[in-house]
C-alpha cells in the first residue's frame, strides 16, 4: 500500500481535524471550569460585579488557561492565538450555558446572568506575543493589560446596570435592585450587598486601584499558566522535539 | 483469559479480509457515530431534566421523586457499569487482525496501526467531551440549579447527570483510553513501561471523583455551599489540570504518526523491534 501525495495531505488533515475536536472540549472544559469555580459567583450574577472583588478575581483566575493554550501552541505550534482561542470558545461556552441553564432552566433574566468578555484582552495578549516573540515581555505588558483593562473592557455591558434608583428611600443600581428581586441561596441579606469596607467612600478612584493590583497579579498567574502548561508536556518531551 | 476466549472465536474478519477490507478508513465513521450520541445522550438529560426537575424534583421524600429521580440515578449507576464492563473488556481483548497481521508480516501494517492511533484519539474525545459536561456545562447547570433550590438530598436532579453520569464516565473513558491504547500500539503505550501520560490522565479523573465525595460529605455540613467559589469546590480544578496531561497522549503520537506517514508514501516497510511475531 502506497500513499499519493494528495492521499498524505488527507491523513495530515484528518488528524488535524481530530485533534481540533478533542482539544475544543478540553480547552473548553478547562476554560470554564477556572472561571465557575475560581470567580464563578461574581461573573454569574450582575450584582455580584463590583468595583472591587470582581475586577481582581475574574481577570486573575482567568488568565490562566489561555496562558496555558498560548504557551503550547506558540512553543510545539509557532501558532499565535492561543489565548484569543481560549477566551473566544470560554465566551462562548459560558453564553450558550447561561442562556440554556440559567435562563431557560432557572428562569434568570438574561440581563442579570450575562458573562463577563475576555476577547479583547486575549487579543491583545496574543499581539503582544507575536510582535515581542518573548514571553517575559507578554507576561509583563500583556498581564498588566489583561488584569488592568478587564473591568474598562466590560464597562460597556455594565453600566446600564449601575443607573441610580430610588428604591423604597435607599439609593440602589438597578443591579441591586434585580439582586433583590432574584434572592439566590447563597443570598443572605446581609451579604447583598457586595462592597465591603471604606470602598464606597473613595468614590472613583478605586477602580483604577483595583485595576492596578488586578494587572499586578495577572502577570504572576500568567507564570501559573505557563507552570502548568510546561508539565503537561513535560511526560513527552523527549518524544516531541523529534519534531523539529 | 479475555485473549484466551477471544483466540477461539472464528477469525472470520480477520481471515477471510481482502486487502481493502483490512485497511479501512481512519475512523471517521466511528467518531460521528460517538460523538452524535453523546451529544443526543447531553440533549436527552436536559430535555428530562427540563421536564421532570420542577414538577417532581423539588422533595426528595416524594413519590414522584422517587419515579423520576432516584430511577434515573440508578440507571445511571448501572448503565455506567455495564458500560465499563463491556468496554474495558474490549479493551484488553485485543486485536485479532493486529495478530493475523504479526504473524503473517512480523508486524501491523501502517495504515491500520494508524487506525488504532486515530481510535485512539477518539476515545480520549470522550474524555475530553465528559470532561466538558462534568467540570463545565454541566457544573454551571448545577450552579444554577441550586442558587434557586436549597437541596434536602445529595441525589439531586443536577447532581444525577452531573456526578452519576459525566464524573464517572470521564473516569470510565480514561481507563478505556489506556486500555485500547495498550493493546492496539503497544509501541506507544506499552513496550515503554506505563506511559506517563495516562498515569496522569487516569489519576486525575480519579482524583475528580475523590474529590466529588469530598464535596457531598461537605455540603452536608455548610449551608454556604452554594456559593460556588467556595475552597470546597477548589479541587475539581487541580484534578482538571491533573486530567489535562491528555494533551501529552496526542504530543506523544505525533512522532509516530509522521513515522507511519513517511512508510506509506515511501510504499516501504520497516519492522521495529518490539513488533517482530516473536514479542508478546
Amino acid at each position: 500500500m502506497q500513499l499519493d501525495d494528495a492521499a498524505v495531505e488527507n491523513v495530515y488533515k484528518w488528524f488535524d481535524m481530530l485533534f481540533r475536536i478533542v482539544a475544543l472540549f478540553v480547552v473548553g472544559a478547562g476554560a470554564m471550569v477556572v472561571l465557575i469555580l475560581w470567580g464563578g459567583d461574581w461573573d454569574f450574577w450582575t450584582d455580584w460585579k463590583d468595583r472591587q472583588n470582581w475586577p481582581l478575581i475574574a481577570p486573575v483566575m482567568n488568565i490562566i488557561v489561555p496562558a496555558l493554550v498560548q504557551y503550547i501552541l506558540w512553543t510545539r505550534f509557532r501558532l499565535p492565538f492561543g489565548a484569543t482561542a481560549t477566551a473566544v470558545l470560554l465566551v462562548l461556552l459560558v453564553s450558550i450555558d447561561r442562556v440554556v441553564n440559567f435562563v431557560g432552566w432557572t428562569y434568570f433574566p438574561l440581563n442579570f446572568v450575562w458573562p463577563a468578555t475576555f476577547i479583547p484582552q486575549a487579543i491583545l495578549l496574543d499581539l503582544i506575543l507575536l510582535w515581542t516573540r518573548s514571553f517575559l515581555l507578554t507576561a509583563a505588558l500583556g498581564g498588566m493589560m489583561w488584569g488592568g483593562l478587564f473591568y474598562f473592557i466590560n464597562w460597556v455591558m455594565l453600566a446600564p446596570f449601575l443607573q441610580p434608583v430610588d428604591y423604597n428611600g435607599h439609593i440602589m443600581t438597578v443591579a441591586d435592585v434585580q439582586g433583590f428581586e432574584y434572592v439566590r441561596t447563597q443570598t443572605p441579606e446581609y451579604a447583598r450587598v457586595v462592597e465591603e469596607g471604606a470602598l464606597r467612600a473613595f468614590v472613583e478612584e478605586i477602580t483604577y486601584v483595583v485595576a492596578l493590583f488586578a494587572g499586578v497579579v495577572s502577570v504572576a498567574t500568567y507564570g501559573v499558566g505557563h507552570l502548568i502548561g510546561k508539565y503537561t508536556l513535560w511526560p513527552v518531551d523527549k518524544f516531541l522535539k523529534r519534531l523539529y | 483469559m479475555l485473549r484466551e476466549i477471544a483466540a477461539h472465536l472464528p477469525l472470520s474478519r480477520a481471515e477471510e479480509a481482502t486487502e481493502q477490507q483490512r485497511f479501512t478508513g481512519l475512523g471517521f465513521g466511528t467518531l460521528a457515530v460517538v460523538f452524535l450520541g453523546l451529544i443526543g445522550v447531553a440533549v436527552a438529560f436536559r430535555l428530562y431534566q427540563g421536564e421532570y426537575a420542577w414538577t417532581a424534583g423539588i422533595d426528595s421524600t416524594s413519590s414522584d421523586f422517587r419515579t423520576y429521580w432516584r430511577n434515573l440515578w440508578l440507571f445511571n449507576i448501572f448503565a455506567l457499569g455495564g458500560l465499563s464492563t463491556v468496554w474495558w473488556g474490549w479493551g484488553l481483548m485485543g486485536c485479532r487482525t493486529c495478530d493475523v497481521m504479526r504473524a503473517e508480516a512480523g508486524r501491523v501494517h501502517p495504515w491500520h496501526e494508524l487506525r488504532h492511533i486515530s481510535l485512539t484519539w477518539v476515545h480520549t474525545g470522550v474524555l475530553t467531551f465528559s470532561s466538558l459536561m462534568a467540570l463545565a456545562l454541566a457544573a454551571e447547570q448545577d450552579a444554577a440549579w441550586h442558587q434557586v433550590v436549597v437541596r434536602d438530598t445529595a441525589i439531586t436532579p443536577s447532581h444525577v447527570v452531573l456526578f452519576w453520569f459525566w464524573a464517572p464516565l470521564f473516569v470510565v473513558s480514561s481507563i478505556a483510553g489506556y486500555l485500547y491504547a495498550r493493546s492496539r500500539v503497544p509501541v506507544l503505550f506499552r513496550d515503554n513501561g506505563v506511559p506517563l501520560s495516562f498515569i496522569f490522565t487516569i489519576a486525575g479523573t480519579m482524583v475528580l471523583m475523590g474529590w466529588v465525595a469530598f464535596n457531598e460529605y461537605g455540603h452536608s455540613f455548610w449551608q454556604t455551599e452554594e456559593l460556588f467559589s467556595t475552597p470546597i469546590h477548589a479541587g475539581f480544578v487541580i484534578a482538571f489540570f491533573i486530567a489535562f496531561a491528555v494533551a501529552s497522549v496526542w504530543m506523544q503520537s505525533l512522532p509516530r504518526i509522521v513515522d507511519l506517514i513517511d512508510e506509506l508514501k515511501a510504499g516501504k516497510t520497516v519492522v521495529p523491534q518490539s513488533q517482530t511475531a516473536g514479542a508478546d
